[in-house]
């Protein structure tokens, strides 16, 4: 009996310590943002036989017994983790993947609970429940109060996608150019923001909810597997600690608009290196490795829409041109009286050039006219620039920006004397 | 752009006692600098920007991180119907605390040309290579869209017409991923065949 008792002792006493030691998670503890929301990538590992409950965060902790750990003293619950927020997910082999998202009303219950004389730090619990009928663990990370500065982790809390015009859809005509495309983020922390601007055209597979998140909000195996769409521009920018940035989007000219129908423009943001943000999975025993973190973002990030429909102004007028209309092609004209040019407008035009050259395709003259003219006299000195009176003559239209729309063919005539 | 950071007064028990490297104490210096040059048919661009972050917390003096990003654009319209653009572009960020350089080298080109006055034909070409010193992870994007618009439009007044518009698009992605420490090696590849008819009565 004493053998048995002798053998079996230090065998409870290590499953003991094993079921104490449990589930960790990393980092254990973080700078958080006291005047907002902060995001944090956190690890838990070790999850064998256990499955996430519900989380919440307080201000003080008392024993979980029968249960392990620490839970929250329910007289100091600041807040649970909303449904909606919570994108956490299994990992890794035995891993958890959690975002904590805390929202603006717990930071602000902190803070008050702060001023008021308690610690300047609360807890956030996440609970585990066994699915072999063992007692749930209680796993806490100590959430310190801060300015959300430098030390806070890097993580976007709001992103706000918009065309300069501030129209929520907007719908341009084929061939149109787009306004300028912006991002106004707010952040938590510093650091580099780096990702791609991509379209999705019409016809192809919308995103899914996992595709709109950023990189670093996934675990390290999913992040490659993010559906990828027609990128547009690659950005890579320094954030200060400052906590906004407006974030310009890409070239205009270089959003597609051939094509009539729905598209989407996606801010693809990528993990980047935040060593406060490092989640160590070595140190809850998933992986041998860090995962980096840097603009975490507890929501799928907004997309932009514009629609392509019907066909511009501008287009049509590519497809017309100013008919010339006197002098007609191939006329001779006396030198000594004046010579009269005249065409029809085509719409869209803001102005027309009208441009005249000699025998050797040499500009001699070339004159800016407002629409409606339809007509140019020569000014006198014309016969004197040229050597043998032959000469070509066309009208070229441009529109606002000084591009040119459309033009007229080469019409010859020749000046005799 | 130089910006500090750091704590000037630290709350009582608010868990930065137990670790003084909590506390912020950060210097952040940021560089850039971007060119444009346009010439008749070509436009030219050069954009270059390098961040320093500094930490100096007490224990984390080397956890610094700098990054280097050098960019080139060129785009030509040799002709009227036709837009050109080329893209290069190297990131260069360099963790020192774990002495790891990842390089990011990225080549992109596009190609928009109007073959008629009302067919279009478009091109996009990007391949982003990512690598990290010693080998410890790669990857490599390449994407290939190929599209060809057509419209037609009958107009017999100015309110009675009838437009519509075919398309075809040839999207080819291909996404290799390989990490030695999260045993991640992934390799997929797309090819999507997109057609569609858009029909406008007005």
């Amino acid at each position: 009996m004493k053998r048995i008792v002798l053998i079996s002792f230090p065998l409870v006493l290590l499953s003991a310590f094993s079921l104490a030691q449990g589930i960790r998670v990393n980092p254990t503890g973080v700078n958080v943002n006291s005047q907002g929301a902060t995001t944090v990538f956190l690890t838990f590992g070790g999850l064998t036989n256990y499955r996430a409950a519900e989380a919440c965060w307080c201000g003080s902790l008392i024993p979980a017994t029968p249960d392990i750990g620490l839970k929250c003293d329910s007289a100091t619950i600041f807040g649970c983790l909303p449904a909606r927020y919570d994108l956490s997910e299994r990992s890794g082999t035995s891993a958890y993947t959690d975002i904590m998202s805390i929202p603006p009303s717990v930071a602000r219950r902190a803070y008050q609970a702060a001023a008021s004389g308690d610690e300047s730090r609360f807890i956030y619990v996440r609970r585990f429940v066994s699915t072999v009928g063992g007692p749930d663990q209680f796993v806490n990370v100590t959430c310190r109060l801060t300015g959300g500065g430098a030390r806070v982790p890097f993580a976007l809390t709001d992103v706000k996608l918009a065309f300069a015009s501030d129209a929520p859809v907007l719908f341009v005509k084929l061939g149109e150019k787009l306004p300028q495309i912006r991002a106004e983020i707010t952040y938590n922390g510093t650091g580099r923001l780096k990702g791609r601007w991509e379209v999705v055209m019409p016809g192809q597979e919308l995103p899914s909810e996992r595709d709109l998140l950023t990189e670093a909000t996934l675990p390290v195996e999913e992040r490659s597997r993010q559906r990828r769409y027609s990128e547009v521009k690659r950005f890579n920018e320094f954030l200060p600690p400052s906590g906004k940035y407006v974030l310009p989007g890409p070239d205009p000219a270089r959003l597609p608009n051939t094509v009539e129908g729905q598209y989407l423009v996606l801010l693809r943001v990528e993990a980047t290196d935040d060593r406060e943000g490092d989640s160590n999975l070595a140190a809850v025993g998933d992986a041998n490795g860090v995962a980096h973190s840097g603009a975490v973002a507890g929501f799928p990030l907004p997309v932009l829409r514009y629609y392509i429909g019907g066909e511009s102004a501008q287009a049509r007028v590519k497809t017309e041109t100013p008919t010339t209309v006197i002098p007609a092609d191939g006329a001779s004209l006396p030198s000594d009286k004046p010579v009269d040019f005249r065409w029809t407008d085509i719409p869209g035009a803001a102005a027309y050039r009208f441009e005249i050259q000699d025998s050797q395709s040499k500009n001699i003259l070339s004159a800016i006219l407002l629409p409606g003219a339809g007509s140019y006299r020569a000014p006198s000195w014309l016969k004197e620039k040229t050597s043998d009176g032959r000469l070509r003559w066309r009208v070229v239209a441009i529109d606002g920006n000084g591009n040119l729309i459309a033009e007229s063919a080469w019409h010859n005539m020749r000046l005799i004397p | 752009m130089r910006t500090g950071q750091f704590g000037a007064s630290i709350p009582v028990n608010g868990g930065f006692e137990v670790d003084p490297s909590t506390i912020p104490d950060q210097v952040s210096t940021n560089q850039s600098f971007a060119a444009e040059w346009q010439f008749n048919k070509i436009r030219l661009g050069y954009r270059f920007n390098r961040s320093f972050q500094d930490n100096r917390q007490i224990g984390r003096e080397l956890t610094d991180l700098r990054n280097v990003v050098n960019g080139l654009t060129l785009a030509i319209n040799p002709l009227r119907e036709l837009d050109l653009n080329f893209e290069l572009s190297s990131e260069d960020a360099n963790n020192r605390q774990i002495a790891r350089t990842d390089q990011t080298l990225r080549l992109s080109c596009n190609l928009n040309w109007r073959t008629t006055p009302k067919s279009v034909l478009a091109l996009s070409l990007w391949n982003t290579g990512v690598g990290s010193s010693g080998g410890i992870s790669n990857s490599r994007n390449t994407e290939f869209d190929l599209q060809w618009s057509w419209r037609t439009a009958i107009e017999k007044d100015r309110f009675k017409k009838l437009q519509s518009q075919f398309f075809v698009r040839y999207s080819d992605r291909f996404a290799r991923s390989n990490d030695l420490v999260f045993l991640v090696n992934s390799i997929s590849r797309l090819h999507t065949l997109n057609t569609g008819l858009t029909l406008t009565f007005f």
